[in-house]
């Protein structure tokens, strides 16, 4: 996309240049462009792929370059695959996230040091924790899974982006709080693949291919799985299913070893399951308005400010990284929030674009897309808390011209069989 | 692989034009639409508005990017295909027929002479991929 500065209002206002690492699409008629698509090219060439790369290939899916990783961005394209998860069951090839194990005597014990959510709400076996790891001034580091009972100690499931730079900083806080190898040890899963089954029909979908009971199975829980076919050659290794997902539809999320993803996957393509991509996965989440590290969340914001704070646990007795920075913004109260908008006039905000209220700026989105469920552009953006607060109506500035706005309480869209309806635990 | 028809005149910036006397017929390429994705709004241009070679006169836009469509040729628009206010994706699914943008009158017509033909634009294509 061409950077533009804005001239609104006498204020000059710069959008942030999109990182290199983001594949452009060819936009027309701007020189800059061309150079990123080299370098993006380039990048491709290094690029990881996943254990389901080549059947992406063959179904000719459109592929991109993703937080390092040759990814989909769609298949038979955006306004089909979200139909698909919204009334049927969508597939995510979703490899390229970060598997991380803990163990150790004191594994638990760093953990409750390391995030801000309380290990001790995983008070039976089988439960999830969603968290935050957190830098000493409260910014956030990553948004993260914890499953216990893995293999004798914690399962982390990391964003694809930080999973190197979230390694290197548990390492050297372990090192930092004086742990040793048998007390604390962490480990990259890199033999394990992750691929998401999502939308109302996944439970009758995947039933007849694992042997374990899906439709007891709670909402943010999760357990070993393990395939009815044993003729398929696979089952060396552990493989977890959860009820999570990032679409808001009901639906699972497996970790397995390769052989037992690719099974799965062609199985379930088999029975009618879709393959989606990274394009409608961004429009899905956003719907639900959850948050995307590197866009909503990032080290310049802390989970107070992005609507987080169930996820942070001041009850719990260790001190945890990010715990003082964070008392203190409780108490002082914080300076921006995270809040929803939908725009009632034609037209999409994207990142970067600066949110005006009564004649001044008060903020800027940090996504933005055209929802199709609700024909209409929504966005997540930080705005100042009194905005937050009072609700005025919004204009947010989409290459100069200024989209009427108003903000709203999230999730956008409310799916008819949402993943919280799933049995409680 | 994108279809670039044989008969159209192309810009660098994936835009086709069709030369019917002094009227010129302007869409975006099979090319172009393939790296939007679904196209969701399409901002058309003013019947009535006098636009430059290179000018930006309309934009189309996906739930991943928005994109100005260029004018190949300097002239005045005549016409605008009102059908992708209710049917954007016509964009995506016919390119070259019903997801034409906007018809112009040509003031200079030599200017077309500027244009790639369909050979050109592969080549553009095919180097803009490597």
């Amino acid at each position: 996309m061409p950077v533009i500065a804005l001239r609104v209002r006498g204020e000059r206002v710069h959008p942030r240049p999109t990182d290199e690492s983001d594949v452009c699409l060819p936009t027309f008629g701007n020189e800059r462009v061309y150079t990123r698509l080299a370098r993006a090219r380039e990048m491709l060439t290094m690029a990881k792929r996943t254990p389901l790369y080549k059947r992406h290939l063959h179904m000719g899916a459109r592929l991109i370059e993703f937080a390092g990783w040759e990814l989909p961005l769609q298949f038979a394209g955006v306004n089909r695959e979200h139909a698909a998860v919204r009334e049927h069951a969508g597939l995510f090839d979703i490899g390229h996230m970060g598997v991380v194990t803990v163990r150790g005597a004191r594994a638990e014990e760093y953990l409750q040091r390391l995030l801000t959510n309380d290990l001790h709400r995983l008070s039976h076996t089988g439960k999830i924790l969603y968290s935050c790891m957190c830098r000493h001034d409260g910014g956030i580091l990553d948004d993260l899974l914890v499953y216990e009972n893995f293999e004798e100690g914690l399962l982390l499931v990391v964003n694809a982006a930080t999973t190197q730079s979230d390694l290197d900083w548990m390492w050297q806080q372990a090192d930092e709080m004086g742990y040793d190898a048998a007390e604390v040890s962490i480990a990259h899963r890199a033999d394990m693949s992750m691929f998401a089954l999502q939308g109302p029909a996944a439970v009758d979908l995947l039933q007849p291919l694992v042997t374990c009971p899906l439709e007891q199975l709670p909402y943010y829980n999760g357990m070993p799985v393990r395939m009815r076919d044993k003729g398929l050659a696979c089952g060396r290794g552990p493989a977890i299913l959860s009820r999570t997902g990032y679409t808001g539809e009901d639906g699972f999320e497996i970790i397995a070893p390769a052989d037992m993803v690719s099974a799965l996957w062609d199985r379930l393509i088999e029975t009618g399951a879709v393959p989606c991509g990274l394009a409608v996965r961004d429009i899905l989440r956003l719907e639900m308005g959850y948050c995307l590290y590197g866009q909503d969340i990032h080290v310049g914001t802390t989970p107070l400010e992005a609507g987080l704070d169930w996820i942070v646990s001041f009850k719990k007795q260790e001190d945890f990284i990010g715990r003082a920075a964070l008392e203190r913004q409780r108490r002082d109260g914080v300076a921006k929030r995270l809040v929803g908008l939908v725009v009632g006039d034609k037209g999409i905000p994207r990142r970067d674009c600066p949110i005006y209220a009564c004649g001044r700026l008060v903020g800027a989105v940090t996504s933005g897309t055209y929802s199709p469920r609700l024909d209409h552009g929504i966005a997540l953006g930080y705005v100042e808390t009194v905005v937050a607060e009072q609700r005025p109506p919004v204009g947010i500035i989409v290459r100069s011209r200024e989209l009427a706005a108003r903000l709203v309480d999230l999730p956008f869209y409310h799916p008819a069989k949402p993943a919280r309806a799933a049995a409680k635990a | 692989m994108a279809q670039v028809k044989s008969e159209l005149r192309y810009t660098r910036s994936h835009e086709w034009v069709a030369v019917d006397g002094g009227i010129a017929t302007v869409g975006i390429t099979d090319y172009a639409q393939e790296q939007l994705l679904d196209i969701v709004y399409v901002e058309l241009p003013a019947p009535g508005a006098r636009i430059e070679q290179n000018q930006a006169c309309a934009v189309v836009e996906s739930s991943k990017v928005a994109a100005d469509v260029m004018a190949p040729v300097s002239g005045e628009i005549i016409e605008v295909n009102d059908a992708l206010n209710n049917a954007p994706e016509l964009i995506n699914s016919a390119p070259y027929g019903d997801g034409w943008i906007y018809r112009l009158r040509v003031d200079d017509l030599s200017q077309l002479d500027s244009l790639l033909d369909a050979e050109a634009y592969q080549a553009h294509c095919e180097s803009e991929q490597r």
